[in-house]
């Protein structure tokens, strides 16, 4: 019996020593429903593997298809929570601690943040790295009326994603480097 | 003759000639011989019920495979308008970045941090 109970805790720690490293660049992302409930626009999107494997079955292999599948090839997960507020100043400043929190530790790597003086803007951009290759993408932007986190999982390609730039009104001189 | 009389000779008994059930059980053999010869199988009203219940399941069958292919039709299609929206969103908050650090190069506001530093940024 103990020694059943032991093989079961050490296929869980084994489970668990395995499945880190993929957890580790998926953020946690809090429950914003609150954050919902006062906002104008909402966008929560959450697409895991499967649904960018269907998602790239039904992007053509020519334009910018071709460059968009080709991005989504190596992700494994999209999650996007965004809102916009009527009103300036709707929403607690704090309801991102958490997430930076995450975004302090483990491999995740501080690219660039901004503050803008003028929109009153904060925007963070954070790589997660996997030794010489990027795991995952995270970008965080609040101002007083708009609040948004993207959490990229998976092998974003910076030159893949200067591909993506003027494609969705990415500017073309976003000034990453690989 | 009345009517009685020719009825009773009308409806009398007649011998069949000879030889007759022999024909008749040669004839229902030869019909089974060709039936057999044909195929072995049903007779023609059996084989419109086969052909019948066989046109019925593949229609069930077809319908099926359609209805699981608009199903996976739909949820791709969902997907991939999801994706394209989330990617939308992360072109936009890109955006403000750019935005902020041209900003921050020709002097009109000022970066907060440097990139590619580590660490909480608060």
């Amino acid at each position: 019996m103990n020694a059943k109970v032991l093989q079961v805790a050490g296929a869980a720690l084994l489970y668990a020593s395995l499945a880190a490293p993929g957890q580790a660049q998926q953020l946690n992302l809090p429950d914003m429903s609150r954050l919902a409930a006062d906002a104008k626009e909402v966008v929560d999107v959450s697409v895991d593997q499967a649904m960018l494997g269907l998602a790239a079955g039904f992007l053509s292999g020519t334009g910018d298809d071709a460059a968009i599948k080709t991005l989504l090839s190596g992700l494994k997960g999209i999650y996007v929570k965004s809102f916009e507020f009527d009103r300036p100043h709707a929403y607690d400043p704090a309801a991102l601690d958490d997430v930076r929190r995450q975004l302090s530790t483990g491999g995740w790597i501080r690219l660039v943040t901004t503050r803008s003086a003028k929109d009153n803007s904060d925007v963070g951009v954070y790589l997660f790295r996997e030794g010489e290759k990027t795991g995952g993408l995270a970008v965080l932007v609040t101002s007083p009326r708009d609040l948004t986190v993207v959490n990229i999982v998976g092998a974003v390609d910076l030159e893949q994603l200067r591909q993506l730039q003027g494609k969705f009104g990415v500017p073309s001189d976003l000034g990453v480097d690989k | 003759m009345n009517l009685e009389s020719r009825l009773r000779d009308a409806l009398q008994p007649v011998d069949p000639p000879a030889g007759f059930a022999s024909r008749v059980r040669a004839r229902v053999e030869r019909d089974m011989r060709a039936e057999h010869a044909v195929g072995g199988g049903p007779s023609a009203s059996g084989w419109r019920s086969w052909m019948a219940t066989a046109a019925a399941v593949l229609l069930l069958a077809v319908g099926g495979y359609g209805y699981r292919q608009y199903e996976e039709r739909r949820d791709a299609l969902a997907a991939r308008s999801q994706v394209l929206l989330a990617l939308q969103i992360t072109s936009r908050a890109l955006e403000t970045v750019h935005r902020q650090v041209v900003q921050a190069d020709t002097g009109t506001d000022a970066p907060r941090d440097d990139a590619g530093a580590e660490g909480d940024e608060r």
